[in-house]
């Protein structure tokens, strides 16, 4: 080879190494970025899976609530919340700021017009980067608003819990709060099923776009949503509608402090209507934070079925006759001589009837028709004692919670066991005094005797749907109260009572009903401050609905006959017509 | 030498071959021009000469089976492609099938992005429907309500019915109609 040939070669071999070394040093520094720093140092693996993949939460949506006839009680609805971009619109305009700003704030107030200039000019001015100026807008204001696509405005879509009946059914149900972080069940059956209608959120993480959109060329991993439950109640509103309408009417016009009104299946324990007033419509919960129910105890989203506890006064004498009866200790024809009080040997303080009236020699059916205390304290005293009457308390479920869905007071009342118990206790409880207990504890004594003696577990909920999966509440025995014949004689007893007591203005033309009427009055209080109620069940020849009326506090007719009887009797009525129950008075 | 030259033979379209490859009946036999200076060395080194276009006779090679077989199963070895291809077509090929592979995965790759544009799309449809349909159900619920339902009636002039006018008539020994009688439907 000559020497230029060769020195050609080597030349040609230095260019070639110089090459080769550049290659190397690249696919080290390569190797360095992409393989060392991507995952430690730099971290820029992390960077840039941050920069283009996106996790977004799936929010799942709440369960709905039905009525047994499947009408919707709540449901969920978007609506839409604006924000404002200060900080990007000054950005975006740095020329003619004030002018763009002036005819965007014009703009904004023409499609909104319940946010004045003022708090937009506010809003414009804060130097934040978002700021909210409006909520829940109407679909009608977000049409609008999409529209004029306005540079540096969004809105923000957000689920609410809305309740289409406004406040019916209202204390049933309780609500949902609204808040930013935290929408959750409070109250009624929002509360107490809250983990089941509030479903499971999902995720979703996937490579986004520009615009943040997910691709589905990318990898993804979704967690799937869970959806709420929806549940179907034992309340129709229709009979609710009937019976909130009956009792708010008759609140007002008796000027009461407020009511509560129950309506039970006598024959399963599915309650068909529970209204109190005082009410709140749950579409806009915080307004009525600062009312209170229960005669001013509790917070007016407490359901007074199943927390007003009360002195259940006159309507508690079947719990003292069914005991009697029982035991086979008394018949209805038993006598006894009502002199219009009654002392005790033993130094119990003297009871005496309303007014002190005597009734002379009265049978057991007669002192429910005359509401005698005296006879119902003789025949818890003399006849039945407390080893025997007390059991019966118990049996009837006073006491304890009646296991309804949701919490609930259990009432209250003192036994031997108690060390502060006196015979008085006996003698008053006969009748419904020193006692507490809601009304639907008494609701379901009455229950128990319209239903041949059996008492059955009360509930709300008749079905729930978890994902396709239903499952039927059963109805439930809850215990044998007393034997069959022993509640046949007392519903004979009630009827008479209905017919010839108190009660007779609860009659309901074409039917027979087993009632009792009840006024009780608080120790400490003016006699004339009562809770006038009164509990029983129709037909009595075939009972289909028990239900009990409580008016507290009424002034212009203070008593369980004069002022619940005729509400019950309108109910009840109504509740026959819609049900189309068969009349069964001869 | 010989049984190293790599022999490129283009067979006309009879394809008959001799024992030694050449073509018989009168087909002329063309090798390349490496070969044939390879033959022309050959035939200078052995005193002889040759002109194009002439048949030439070559003598056999210890150790190699001769014939048409032997000749195909060169060309498997020695000679993969079905045809010739220089440098400049293999680089020009080359190039037009990555460019055709590129615009295929362009293409796909464009297909997948408008798709995806799609489902963003149809996303948004569907959100907005369900959107609507939640809110016509509301609508529906609050117009099923009793009391939007009394409100309504008031409006069109109804009053609630008087429970007190309400009379029940008691027929003895009224018996239920079983099922339906046609006869005395209105």
């Amino acid at each position: 080879m000559s020497v230029e040939m060769r020195r050609a070669r080597h030349r040609q071999m230095l260019i070639f190494l110089l090459v080769f070394l550049g290659i190397v040093i690249l696919l080290g520094r390569l190797f360095y970025w992409q393989v060392l720093e991507s995952q430690s140092g730099y971290n820029l693996a992390k960077l840039a899976n941050e920069e283009h993949t996106q996790n977004q939460i799936l929010n799942a949506p709440r369960g709905l609530i039905y009525d047994i006839n499947g009408r919707i009680l709540a449901t969920n609805v978007v609506r839409d919340d604006v924000y404002v971009e200060p900080i990007q619109f000054s950005i975006d305009h740095p020329d003619n700021t004030q002018s763009d700003l002036t005819a965007l704030i014009n703009t904004l107030h023409q499609v909104l017009p319940s946010v004045s200039i003022e708090k937009l000019q506010q809003a414009f001015s804060s130097g934040l980067p978002t700021v909210r100026i409006a909520v829940r807008i109407d679909p009608q204001q977000s049409r609008q608003l999409r529209t004029l696509q306005l540079p540096d405005v969004f809105l923000q879509p957000r689920t609410w819990r809305t309740y289409p009946d406004g406040d019916l059914a209202a204390q049933i149900l309780g609500y949902v709060t609204q808040n930013d972080s935290d929408n959750s069940g409070v109250y009624g059956i929002e509360g107490q099923y809250n983990s089941l209608l509030a479903g499971k959120p999902g995720s979703f993480t996937a490579e986004t776009d520009l615009q943040g959109n997910p691709l589905v060329v990318g990898a993804d991993d979704e967690q799937p949503v869970v959806n709420g439950a929806n549940l179907t109640l034992t309340i129709d509103n229709s009979v609710e509608y009937i019976v909130q309408t009956a009792l708010a009417n008759a609140v007002k016009q008796l000027q009461a402090a407020s009511g509560t009104v129950v309506v039970v299946n006598a024959r399963t324990g599915a309650v068909a209507a529970m209204a109190g007033v005082s009410t709140f419509d749950p579409n806009n919960y915080g307004k009525y934070a600062a009312q209170k129910g229960c005669l001013n105890s509790e917070q007016v989203y407490f359901n007074p079925a199943l927390y007003c506890a009360y002195e259940p006064g006159s309507t508690m004498k079947i719990v003292t006759m069914a005991a009697a009866l029982d035991q086979g200790l008394v018949t209805p024809d038993t006598t006894l001589d009502d002199q219009g009080c009654i002392s005790f040997s033993d130094g119990t303080p003297t009871v005496c009837n309303w007014q002190f009236i005597p009734y002379g020699t009265e049978t057991m059916t007669q002192v429910l028709e005359h509401s005698a205390n005296v006879g119902a304290a003789y025949v818890a005293h003399n006849i039945l004692g407390p080893s025997r009457y007390y059991p019966y308390l118990a049996r009837f479920g006073f006491g304890r919670a009646t296991g309804i869905d949701g919490p609930e007071d259990a009432g209250y009342y003192r036994t031997p066991g108690n060390a502060d118990w006196t015979e008085s206790d006996l003698t008053r409880q006969a009748f419904g005094q020193s006692i507490l207990a809601t009304p639907l504890q008494v609701a379901m004594a009455y229950e128990a005797v319209a239903n041949g003696g059996v008492m059955m577990r009360p509930y709300l909920v008749a079905s729930i749907n978890n994902g396709g999966h239903v499952v039927t509440t059963k109805p439930q025995v809850e215990r044998r109260v007393i034997n069959a014949h022993a509640a046949q004689l007392l519903t004979g007893m009630l009827e008479d009572s209905a017919l010839y007591g108190f009660a007779q203005l609860a009659q309901v033309p074409g039917y027979t009903i087993a009632a009792k009427t009840g006024t009780a009055t608080t120790q400490g209080i003016s006699a004339d401050q009562t809770e006038a109620s009164l509990a029983g069940f129709i037909p009595a020849t075939n009972p289909q609905f028990v239900i009990l009326v409580k008016l507290d506090r009424p002034q212009k007719a203070i008593y369980g006959s004069t002022a619940a009887a005729p509400l019950w009797g309108a109910i009840a009525q109504q509740l026959m017509e819609y049900y189309s129950v068969p009349p069964d008075a001869h | 030498m010989a049984r190293f030259a790599i022999r490129l033979v283009r067979v006309h379209s009879t394809g008959k071959t001799d024992r030694n490859g050449e073509r018989v009946s009168g087909t002329r036999v063309q090798g390349t021009q490496k070969m044939d200076r390879f033959r022309d060395r050959k035939d200078k080194h052995a005193g002889e000469t040759r002109s194009a276009g002439s048949q030439v006779h070559h003598p056999p090679v210890p150790g190699v089976p001769a014939g048409p077989i032997l000749a195909a199963k060169r060309r498997r070895q020695l000679h993969p492609f079905f045809y010739r291809i220089g440098p400049v077509t293999l680089s020009v090929s080359s190039v037009l099938l990555i460019g055709l592979m590129a615009i295929l995965y362009l293409s796909q790759l464009g297909q997948a992005v408008n798709s995806n544009q799609q489902i963003q799309d149809l996303r948004q449809q569907q959100a907005t429907l369900q959107r609507e349909n939640q809110d016509l159900v509301n609508t529906i619920a609050q117009e099923e309500s009793p009391a939007y339902i009394v409100g309504h009636a008031r409006t069109m002039g109804l009053i609630p019915a008087d429970p007190k006018t309400i009379q029940i008539l008691v027929v003895k020994h009224l018996r239920a109609i079983p099922g339906d009688d046609q006869s005395i439907q209105p």
